[in-house]
């Protein structure tokens, strides 16, 4: 029987892509704000 | 006028280099998601938390991939002290720490499920973590500096925490196998099947695209920043 993981698989990529996507969100942010000026 | 047409020029290059490199970015991050999910079976001894190995391998080679521009922005910056190395080194050592993070995270994670702790004081686990402190105070230093002296504290400080990589990447073969948890997995050709290899790789392509399309964001922040 294959082990039952996939509570840490889901947490494993929430934190990877929750890092990922925030610091792209404030990319985008700061990007755009410094264009409109 | 010249001037108003050579900004409008550099302003349509940078919105073509923005679309391509999310793009690539975006596909290849989705054909990686598909990969890992839809095509390669469950491992057999960890079941589905294995499935963090394809993106936490990804995360560890672009960290890298960041800390190797670091490495070049701030030899070039020491020779020539040019503004743009400085800004490069210091996008490159932001989105590395970002990348450094996501493994060091990730890999606990899976440790905590694989091998029942968070972390061991182990070489391969220490010399990662003493490479994230290093990019921590790199993302510090440039954040709170003295603007005067920053530019050669800041290139000393990447070209120090870059040589650190190959320390961390061969930490590995410090003790026997049987001596420590973290596996010496694609040295030893350890993936038993060919659609493990494939999804590493796309998750490794993924990983490095997204990370260097990022330094290109950042950097274009930077000069935006410049000319303020």
């Amino acid at each position: 029987t294959v082990p039952d993981t996939f509570p840490s698989l889901f947490w494993g990529y929430a934190v990877i892509w929750c890092l990922l996507g925030a610091y792209i969100v404030s990319l985008g942010f700061r990007l755009r704000r410094l264009e409109r000026k | 006028m010249e001037k108003f047409k050579e900004t409008l020029r550099k302003g349509a290059l940078a919105a073509w280099v923005d679309g391509l490199g999310f793009a690539v970015a975006f596909s290849a991050v989705l054909f990686a998601l598909y990969m890992v999910f839809m095509v390669v079976p469950n491992e057999r001894v960890m079941g589905p938390v294995q499935r963090i190995f394809y993106f936490h391998v990804g995360a560890a080679v672009a960290c890298y991939c960041s800390f190797g521009v670091v490495l070049l922005g701030g030899i070039y910056y020491l020779a020539t002290r040019s503004a743009i190395a400085h800004l490069v080194g210091r996008a490159a050592g932001e989105v590395g720490f970002i990348f450094c993070s996501i493994t060091l995270v990730s890999g606990m994670i899976w440790g905590h499920s694989a091998w029942n702790t968070w972390f061991r004081w182990e070489p391969r686990l220490v010399t990662f973590l003493l490479l994230w402190v290093i990019f921590l105070g790199f993302n510090l230093l440039n954040e709170f500096g003295d603007e005067e002296r920053l530019g050669v504290q800041s290139a000393v400080l990447g070209i120090l925490g870059a040589i650190t990589v190959p320390l961390v990447v061969y930490s590995i073969q410090f003790l026997p196998q049987s001596a420590q948890l973290h596996p010496q997995v694609v040295g030893n050709r350890g993936l038993k099947d060919a659609s493990f290899e494939a999804a590493l790789a796309a998750g490794t392509f993924a990983m490095v695209a997204l990370q260097f399309f990022l330094v290109w964001l950042r950097v274009r922040i930077g000069l935006l920043e410049k000319e303020r």
